[in-house]
């Protein structure tokens, strides 16, 4: 809002677009509202760009409720947002610096609170009166969101829900506030290094203007030194103060884990409510510095390898998957840790998850989104064969199952209903293939391209039998999927041994075809 | 100890040999890919005043970033540049179609890579993936997205740093991506995703070294050493 363009083009697929955005593009359903926080004046639905389900489920504190009494509200969702805001800046700052000053960090979050400030008075999403979602709005609509990424700069990341999701918004526009803030050093408007006011008023009028008006706030004649007139004002007003009462309330959401993967992060709980023991509790989710989530079941912590595959530990115990405890060092090293598959333990937690390596149907048209309810890529047709390339499940007390396809050239996740409508949604195929995959099914034939040939093991990743070599056509038996980047195990009999070959891994990237080919 | 720990167990040796040769900032390539040689790109291109062609276009619309009086829409801060850069892209498009291996477009590609406008830079990069690869382009490319904050552009550039793969230059192309690692955060998230293709057995220790660094919460440590666990599985046969 207030002007707001900011200074890059981005995208994550295809080319950069040379296309002009109209004026409130996919601006469906639009609202008003006020010039205070929280309720900038226009927002459209949230659903445009990304699933209402997805923002109920992950971000339920940073919606501003319109049928709640105002202030009340205003007050509550400011609190809430404070402490997201800061965890943010903090987080993104020491990835970015390490080792930075307490001075300089302070200065950071202070210069991204008010750049929230300045672009939508903190206005991300609202409910209103008629239950759905609204995003805020600004620049006749170019504009997305608390940051204001401007759909006629960066339309295809806006396309693939940067400006839907707050916490990708977020580490999209401090990449570009970092930008400037480093830049400004070696500006004439800045004296030194510790002169951090004016290094936030330099990185905001790179930030508003371009990385060319750094100085911008320096000259009074400038078209548009309104804006950083503006812009001082509210670093020296910070208004958003007055509705922050505990500036060290722990956040309601896990940002960090947000910002790294996007979704279905569960949330911190606070240490102040919540004392943990020297010994571990049982039915508590914790959570380690590399992203495992473990539960204690005397004697031993039982772990998947990352966090949204939490839901899938609830097969070994009962336990909140919503609320998580750090996993201190200390208490990592008094308890052994079994870590589970997640595809053999989410498919014992739920029979109906469809396992990676397999084909679904589609029985409706799905949309098919970017990530797990962000922007949308196209729509799948009803009747569709697909190949399954990953999962997720979330939402405990659902059940919701994703599933990360290929759809002739675009790849990306489809909804795929709960436990209880899954079965109207898609359905497991067995005879026959979908046009797509990467993966072989048993009984087909495959020729190792590796060259060098492919280690035969007697068990997945185990004791070493032979080599089958390269050019060699098999048989597939039997597809084993393991681990995080679903690796792909194929059981095959080779010069009269009969055992696993390794044939590269789904995720982030398919490497299958570098190892074998399908000839069927 | 079978095949594959032999190698992890050599890899690793190799890693304390190899950190210290990347401080020295000496990667040596694999292979020899033969690179021609130029003299270094000029700071600033300018051609002759009576030059009518698309270049002079071009250099002209570089001016209306300096003049801010060029008749283009300055209904918000943003829009003037938006503007400028958005026609330098068509006119750089234009040019790459009409004169394909003019070395004078080459040096406006070498120039224009370095801008901030995505756009432009874009136009930049096709005309030089039609040019030959030179370390000066190289060089021009490497300073063009060393710290960008705009994973496409990034992206779009990982081919044209592959090539250089087996060159003497190969060494600026793992710096170049070293600081993308840790640059900003979508654009170190997606340089991870890709990495793989640029993990060698002369780069391996290089990359260990550089997981070690990282935070181990963050999706470009998992995707690194998702890609480095490839990279010792393909060394080992799997």
């Amino acid at each position: 809002m207030k002007k707001l363009l900011i200074g890059i083009f981005c995208s994550f697929s295809g080319s950069l677009l040379i296309a002009k955005t109209p004026d409130y593009y996919k601006c469906v359903a639009p609202v008003g509202g006020e010039w205070n926080y929280g309720r900038a004046p226009q927002a459209c639905d949230a659903s445009s760009f990304g699933d209402d389900r997805v923002l109920r489920q992950d971000y339920p504190e940073l919606i501003f409720q319109d049928v709640v009494p105002r202030e009340a509200e205003r007050a509550r969702y400011m609190q809430d947002l404070h402490s997201v805001i800061r965890d943010a800046s903090i987080y993104y700052l020491k990835k970015r610096k390490p080792g930075v000053s307490n001075d300089e960090l302070n200065w950071f979050v202070f210069g991204i609170m008010t750049t929230a400030a300045q672009e939508s008075y903190w206005s991300q999403y609202r409910v209103t009166a008629d239950e759905k979602i609204k995003m805020m709005r600004g620049d006749f609509g170019h504009g997305h969101g608390m940051m204001q990424v401007d759909d006629r700069a960066h339309f295809p990341a806006i396309e693939r829900g940067v400006g839907w999701n707050l916490s990708l918004q977020l580490a999209y526009a401090m990449d570009i506030f970092y930008s400037g803030w480093q830049k400004s050093l070696n500006s004439s408007c800045v004296a030194s290094t510790a002169d951090y006011f004016s290094r936030i008023r330099a990185a905001w009028a790179a930030y508003n203007g371009g990385p060319s008006k750094i100085c911008r706030w320096k000259n009074p004649n400038d078209p548009w030194a309104k804006n950083d007139k503006n812009f001082y004002n509210q670093l020296t007003n910070r208004t958003w103060k007055k509705y922050v009462t505990d500036q060290n309330q722990i956040s309601p959401i896990n940002i960090a884990c947000f910002m790294e993967k996007g979704t279905s992060c569960a949330k911190p709980t606070d240490p102040a409510q919540n004392p943990q023991p020297e010994v571990p509790r049982a039915q508590q989710l914790y959570t380690t510095s590399e992203g495992q989530a473990c539960l204690f079941v005397n004697p031993s912590f039982k772990c998947v390898q990352m966090e949204k595959d939490r839901l899938c530990l609830l097969s070994q115990s009962q336990f909140d998957p919503e609320k998580f405890v750090p996993m201190s060092e200390e208490l990592a090293s008094q308890f052994p840790a079994q870590i589970f598959d997640r595809h053999s333990l989410c498919k014992q937690y739920s029979s109906k998850l469809i396992p990676v390596g397999q084909s679904v149907q589609t029985l409706k048209n799905i949309n098919l989104r970017t990530s797990v309810g962000s922007g949308i890529v196209g729509v799948v047709p009803m009747g569709s064969v697909l190949a399954v390339l990953d999962f997720e499940i979330r939402n405990a007390s659902l059940n919701e199952y994703y599933y990360k396809v290929q759809f002739k050239n675009s790849t990306g996740y489809l909804y795929a209903g709960d436990e209880k409508t899954t079965n109207t949604w898609v359905k497991l195929v067995v005879d026959s293939l979908a046009p797509i995959s990467p993966v072989a099914v048993a009984n087909q034939n495959i020729r190792v391209v590796k060259n060098g040939g492919i280690n035969l093991r007697a068990s997945p990743g185990g004791t070493l039998m032979s080599v089958v070599n390269s050019n060699a056509i098999v048989m597939v038996e039997k597809v084993v999927i393991q681990n995080r980047d679903n690796e792909v195990y194929y059981l095959v009999s080779y010069n009269g041994r009969r055992g696993y070959i390794y044939s590269g891994k789904l995720l982030p990237k398919d490497t299958v075809k570098t190892w074998t080919n399908k000839i069927n | 100890m079978d095949k594959q720990n032999k190698l992890i167990l050599g890899f690793s040796l190799l890693c304390l040999v190899f950190v210290w040769a990347m401080s020295l900032n000496s990667i040596q390539p694999q292979t020899q890919t033969k690179i021609e040689a130029r003299n270094p790109a000029k700071a600033e291109v300018s051609f002759s005043k009576d030059d009518t062609s698309v270049y002079s276009d071009i250099l002209n619309l570089k001016k209306c970033y300096q003049t801010l009086n060029c008749n283009l829409d300055q209904s918000d801060p943003k829009a003037y540049d938006f503007a400028v850069g958005r026609k330098i892209a068509e006119k750089l498009k234009e040019a790459h179609q009409a004169y394909k291996n003019d070395p004078r477009l080459e040096e406006l590609a070498r120039e224009f890579i370095k801008s901030e406008d995505g756009f432009v830079q874009e136009a930049a990069l096709d005309i030089l993936k039609d040019f030959p690869i030179v370390s000066e382009n190289l060089e021009s490319v490497v300073q063009g997205i060393q710290e960008s904050s705009n994973p496409l552009i990034v992206e779009l550039s990982l081919p044209y740093l592959e090539q250089f793969l087996g060159s003497q230059s190969e060494p600026q192309v793992h710096q170049a991506l070293n600081e993308l690692l840790t640059g900003a955060h979508l654009v170190s998230q997606s340089v991870s995703e890709n990495i793989l293709k640029f993990i060698n057995s002369g780069s391996y220790p290089f990359y260990m070294q550089k997981l070690i660094q990282m935070n181990p919460q963050g999706k470009t440590y998992q995707n690194l050493k998702s890609a480095l666990k490839e990279f010792e599985l393909q060394q080992s046969g799997g």
